[in-house]
């Protein structure tokens, strides 16, 4: 039915899910239209007449259910007011809800085809459609934007969260609730829902703690059990995480249009292209209060992805499936913790899946070694990148009462590498899996540096600087060690000042990634191991130079002088050499020293 | 006779003004006739000597490559010059007038390249300390393997190949070692330094292998495996480059050695927000160097044959001669030396460094980096030479003369002018070329240049131009005449010294100095006035014989009477400008007093602790009045009974018990002074 059919005090019906997985139908009057309520979109008011819904009101986890006049279907339930008192709601007209079925949509959704710009179909803008963008995945409204080896969780939150903000919003003081999508989030202790809803909130989520429901995929054992097909007025759900931590978004199918079909009557992200996992639930319940009530529910059956995210709708195509990240995390030394195997699978997406992977695996470990007493973790993450193997990525951490959880792994190494993996300037790089193995020790295994001294203030050039380390265990007598700095001989004359610094904290020389494959390469190796300590010094009048993937760690000051150029910007980056000399340490050294040798010349 | 002044002082300007339909100072010349005044402008095609001789240099084409930054060895072959190159260690082959990939790496730099083993090519780069070896012919744009990977180092400075032994020598770091490879690819430490680097390696025909360091720059001579001599310790941070002369040119050994400037930074953190690498906005790290050009005979004498503070060395070859030739670090240019010293710029480039040259046989070329380029040189004289002057500033708009020179074989002159520092569309054009010795038709502007073309003889040699000009006159202006013994110290007198500080003795002698703007810097005549307040007359202070040129006169007033006096100061272009040319201009300075009577105290009394009396000065206001016992350490200072010295006349009455005894009967003393430091001394007796 067209908009202008739809007129003030017509009747019908909606169909939505109460419980269970059966849509049911409820009445609805037409009170009036508004406008240009969107963009090129108006929105009809009704009164919805059902014994819940006089309850209810206005219900998340509706939006999508489709309205009925004259049994013609004119849209989709969508927005609601904040403490409404009356069971009002605006429901987007289905024109424009077919128009962004009608979007077209890439062939082949890999990863780093989501949030591509695309232009409108055919059929509603008139034109002749042009070429995806090759390009497509770069610059999307989810990608980070930042340098990818300084990947941060909760910048990149905020980063798309501004994006997203003001279009899901609505005007202010308009008491219109926001087009938010609720979602059911299963698995997760107090502190990662908290930091889960730091992060998503901002960017149109509305975080519920529910089950995450027992959704695989289609087995002999499940067929015949649950649905094969969405329905309309159906439960849609879009899987950002699944397994022994869900999260899900909840909604209700407005139209199933051949394999595809249109929910939600408003947008999830607004992201545009999208491939995020969908799967058929059910509702358990809807929980009424005053401010806003919502359905609570969860998955049943995986079937699709979610391929399209509109003004209007999310166009959901059932031929397709959409990537995951699996995730595997064992821990190992929790005693008697009754779950040291977890499992779970993120959505494959530049935004989500860092952050909820070290949202999950900061939850699992919360939740297997939670501890008051002291604690000392490792962490090994292999990380699967498909056409570039794995690399090993190394998190630890040691402190007292509980020092894990969401917000560390977030800050961890493994997070940061997936954020670069999947948010660098050449490619989004398809992760396979991830396998992260934690040892737990519940002792505080560091050694503050308490001291460095100089065993000799002057040495014979081509002869060590034997320094001793004063170390203090966390618990226990302080103890020494020495260790032999190599010195050149080239070095005679001169002052050394040797700096010790803890492994974790000193970086190695790298050169600048020039494609995906060096970017790869360097994640790993950004640091120094981190039960290492490493003493360094200057090289007077030598240099290094990094370009191209490619390091000189020593470089006399002519060969500097040569490299360096005044006419291009794309040249070596040349600056002062350090000697670097890598001793292993026993636990994680805490502290910063350094001490001043003088090399003598031999004259002998 | 002593000096007091008010230096409230309005200066009052007279000007004198003389007309004259053209205002002229005196004739002052251009002259160009060494190295630093040839130097600085153009060079296209020319040369010059540090004798200030310009003679037709060399032509060359300039095929650039883009694609690298900088040029580190070149070797000519069958095939085309090679040039090995960073930054990405690709070596491009040049040939018939392009340049192609002949070779990549994966190194940073390929920084040496010698012909070995038959024909073949043996390259050395960084980081790796990897040599590659391929036949000419078969460098056609792959990439290259490794051939040898030399243990316990990382870079590869130079390579030499002693054909003899057939057997490949390369310099590394950075452990200081020296390796000799076989044509197997088998390699040997030859020599093992205590220096990071060795840097530059050269065979000479005797087998000696000359080895410089990076370090503390040490020249070594390596005869055998592990022998090794030091020839020279140069004070520098390296030594660059060698070049063994042949026996038949005379023998011996030149050696480059470098001092660099420039500090370098910390290192980055490897950053992929695709942002240029190195920031052109910032003045690179490493500036221009010192170099230094060395010569050691056989016998191992050393002879400095080229010494730069304004630029390193870094490339250096020997030209058909046997002389030196060293391409420089900083200005792109290339320099030859001759036995007695003459230092030639033979090419001037657009590049910050001439990398590689080589001017001998029958394809003479050079490379230079930043940007990198290769030069094959086509000929040298001819028509296309052209010297090109720097901007020769007049300091004002300048009337030109005539224009003489002295060459060896004709040439062409031609001048233009303009008002800006640098040439542009408003200058003059290129004047019509003079053949002789002519007045310049350039109009009258301030700056001028002079170029100089040999299309009439390619082997002429240019020694000396002289271009006269007189420049307009302006006048100088007196801004300011002060008294004192400096502008500085004039100020300081106008406040009087705080009570109880110390005055200055009084002088006869008066300071008079004076500010003048002299825009044509012509020398100026000051002559110098006085006269009483009232009066009309003006005496001269200077004889009328006496030429005084400088801003200052220290003026004796001891046989002048006390009085108010005026000063003036005349000053006067006529040394440089005929009479009826110069110009004048005069300043007046008020209010000079002239004292020489101190103050007198009368009235004197001091009873009960209280002193009474009055000071009186002839001219001027008393300055201050103190009092002490007599044989007391200080003097304390007593105010006038209004409070203020500000009168020729005081009367005090103050209490001063606190300085004289309560018994009375003691002796006290009291001092009066002038403003001029004029001082008067009494004493008086204490009653109860």
């Amino acid at each position: 039915m067209r908009v202008d059919d739809v007129k003030p005090g017509m009747k019908g019906y909606g169909l939505t899910v109460f419980s269970g997985m059966k849509p049911q139908r409820f009445d609805v009057e037409v009170i009036s239209t508004l406008h240009n309520f969107r963009p090129g979109q108006d929105l009809f008011l009704v009164r919805t007449k059902h014994p819940r819904l006089d309850i209810a009101r206005t219900v998340a986890g509706m939006s999508g259910s489709p309205i009925y006049i004259d049994g013609k279907m004119i849209g989709a339930y969508a927005y609601g007011w904040l403490f409404n008192v009356e069971p009002i709601a605006g429901v987007t007209p289905i024109q424009n809800m077919l128009d962004d079925l009608r979007r077209p949509v890439p062939k082949v959704l890999a990863p780093g085809t989501a949030g591509s710009p695309l232009p409108n179909s055919s059929r509603s803008s008139g034109r002749k459609p042009r070429r995806p963008n090759r390009r497509a995945g770069i610059g999307n409204i989810k990608r980070f934007r930042g340098d990818p080896l300084k990947y941060d969780a909760d910048l990149h939150a905020q980063q798309v969260a501004a994006h997203t903000r003001p279009i899901l919003s609505p005007p202010a003081g308009s008491g219109l609730r926001p087009a938010t999508t609720d979602v059911m989030v299963g698995g997760l202790g107090p502190a990662a829902f908290q930091q889960v809803t730091e992060w998503l909130a901002p960017t149109g989520l509305n975080l519920v703690q529910a089950g995450g429901g027992k959704a695989k995929k289609k087995t002999a054992a499940t067929a015949g059990t649950s649905p094969l097909r969405y329905v309309d007025g159906g439960v849609v759900n879009v899987q950002l995480a699944r397994g022994d931590i869900s999260m899900n978004g909840l909604g209700t199918v407005t139209h199933v249009v051949g394999d595809k079909l249109i929910a939600f009557g408003h947008p999830m992200f607004n992201g545009g292209i999208e491939n995020l996992p969908t799967a058929i639930g059910r509702v358990h319940w809807i929980l009424s209060t005053q401010n806003r009530s919502f359905k609570i529910g969860e998955p049943v059956q995986p079937l699709g992805a979610l391929v399209n995210d509109r003004q209007a709708s999310i166009v959901v195509d059932m031929n397709r499936v959409a990537p995951t990240i699996p995730v595997e995390l064992n821990i190992r030394g929790a005693h008697g913790a009754p779950k040291t195997n977890w499992r779970f699978e993120i959505a494959h997406d530049q935004f989500l899946a860092p952050n909820f992977t070290s949202l999950a695996i900061g939850n699992a470990l919360k939740a297997t070694t939670a501890e008051r007493n002291d604690m000392t973790w490792r962490a090994k993450s292999t990380v699967s990148i498909a056409g570039a193997g794995d690399i090993e990525i190394e998190d630890f951490g040691a402190g007292a009462g509980n020092p894990i959880g969401s917000s560390t792994m977030a800050r961890a190494r493994l997070t940061r590498a997936m954020g670069a993996i999947l948010n660098n300037p050449w490619k989004m790089g398809r992760i396979t899996g991830v396998r992260v193995d934690v040892r737990v020790v519940h002792r505080r295994e560091t050694l503050a540096l308490r001291g460095a001294q100089l065993l000799s203030p002057e040495i014979d050039a081509g002869n060590p600087a034997r320094v001793r380390l004063l170390l203090q265990p966390h618990y226990g007598e302080a103890m020494t060690r020495v260790i032999e700095v190599p010195v050149p001989a080239s070095l005679a004359g001169r002052r050394l000042t040797i700096k010790l610094t803890p492994g974790y904290r000193a970086r190695r020389l790298l050169p600048t990634p020039q494609n995906f494959d060096d970017l790869v390469q360097t994640l790993p190796n950004q640091h120094f191991p981190g039960e290492t300590i490493v003493a360094s010094y200057a090289l007077p009048d030598e240099a290094a130079a990094t370009f191209a993937g490619q390091v000189a760690k020593r470089l006399p000051p002519g060969a500097a002088d040569a490299l360096q150029t005044t006419t291009q910007s794309l040249a070596p980056r040349v600056f002062a050499a350090r000697q670097k000399i890598v001793f292993p340490s026993r636990g994680y050294i805490v502290g910063e020293q350094s001490v001043t040798v003088k090399v003598r010349n031999v004259l002998r | 006779m002593k000096l007091r002044y008010a230096l409230i002082a309005i200066l009052l300007a007279a000007g004198v003004a003389q007309s004259s339909d053209v205002d002229a100072v005196g004739t002052r010349t251009f002259v160009l006739d060494s190295l630093d005044s040839f130097k600085g402008g153009d060079l296209e095609g020319v040369t010059i000597s540090s004798d200030g001789a310009v003679s037709a240099g060399y032509h060359y084409g300039n095929i650039e490559i883009p694609d690298a930054t900088s040029t580190w060895a070149t070797l000519p072959t069958a095939t085309g010059t090679l040039l090995a190159t960073g930054p990405k260690g690709v070596i491009f082959r040049v040939h018939e007038g392009k340049s192609e990939v002949a070779a990549e790496t994966e190194t940073m730099a390929i920084t040496s390249l010698a012909t070995a083993f038959g024909g073949d090519v043996v390259a050395g780069g960084f980081p790796g300390a990897k040599l590659f070896r391929s036949a000419p012919g078969a460098m056609t744009g792959g990439t290259l393997k490794p051939w040898v990977e030399l243990p316990d180092s990382e870079d590869v400075w130079a390579v030499a190949y002693d054909a003899k032994r057939k057997q490949i020598f390369a310099a590394t770091g950075p452990n200081g070692k020296v390796f000799r490879v076989d044509g197997k690819g088998k390699a040997e430490v030859y020599f093992d330094s205590e220096e990071p680097h060795i840097v530059s390696l050269a065979l000479g025909e005797d087998g000696v292998l000359y080895a410089g360091s990076s370090g503390t720059a040490l020249l070594y001579a390596i005869r055998a495996p592990g022998r090794a001599r030091v020839v020279r310790d140069f004070d520098a941070k390296d030594v660059k480059a060698i070049a063994v002369v042949p026996q038949a040119q005379g023998g011996g050994v030149y050696a480059v050695a470098n001092v660099y400037k420039g500090s370098l930074k910390t290192p980055p953190r490897p950053s992929t927000t695709l942002t240029p690498t190195v920031s052109l906005r910032r003045p690179p790290t490493t500036r221009a160097g010192k170099g230094r050009l060395m010569y050691f005979d056989d016998a191992g004498r050393a002879e400095l044959m080229l010494k730069d503070d304004k630029t390193h060395f870094v490339s250096l070859s020997l030209d058909d001669k046997g002389l030196p030739v060293v391409g420089t670090g900083s200005e792109g240019q290339i320099f030859s030396v001759d036995k007695n010293h003459v230092k030639t710029i033979l090419v001037d480039t657009d590049s910050r460094q001439v990398s590689s040259v080589s001017l001998i046989g029958k394809s003479p070329y050079f490379a230079s980096s930043d940007p990198v380029a290769f030069h094959a040189v086509t000929g040298r004289g001819g028509t296309d030479a052209v010297w090109t002057s720097k901007v020769l500033d007049a300091g004002m708009r300048a009337h030109f003369g005539r224009l003489q020179w002295r060459s060896d074989g004709a040439l062409e002159i031609q001048t233009r002018s303009g008002n800006t520092a640098k040439p542009n569309d408003n200058w003059s054009p290129w004047s019509a070329a003079m053949k002789t010795s002519a007045v310049v038709t350039s109009p009258s502007a301030r700056y001028v240049q002079v170029r100089a073309r040999w299309n009439r003889d390619a082997n002429a040699v240019l020694r000396r131009i002289e271009l006269a000009f007189v420049t307009d006159n302006a006048r100088a202006l007196l801004s300011e005449v002060t008294v004192g013994k400096s502008s500085s110290d004039s100020k300081k007198n106008k406040t009087v010294p705080a009570s109880g500080g110390p005055l200055d003795k009084p002088s006869s002698k008066v300071k008079l100095n004076w500010k003048v703007e002299n825009p044509d810097k012509d020398t100026l005549r000051y002559r110098l006035f006085y006269r009483t307040i009232g009066s009309n007359r003006w005496y001269a202070i200077l004889p009328s014989d006496t030429t005084h040129t400088t801003t200052s006169y220290s003026w004796d007033t001891e046989d002048l009477p006390e009085g108010r006096y005026e000063l003036r100061v005349d000053a006067s272009d006529e040394l440089a400008n005929p009479p009826d040319r110069a110009w004048s201009h005069s300043l007046i300075l008020q209010q000079v007093l002239v004292d020489n009577t101190p103050p007198v105290l009368s009235a004197l009394s001091l009873v009960g602790g209280r002193l009474k009396g009055e000071a009186k000065d002839g001219l001027g206001p008393v300055a201050r009045i103190e009092v002490a016992p007599v044989g007391g350490a200080r003097f304390f200072p007593i105010f006038p009974s209004d409070g203020v010295f500000d009168d020729a006349v005081e009367t005090f009455d103050a209490d001063i018990s606190g300085v004289v005894p309560p018994t009375g009967g003691g002796l006290l003393v009291i001092r009066a002074y002038d403003e001029a430091g004029n001082r008067t001394t009494r004493h008086v007796t204490s009653k109860r």
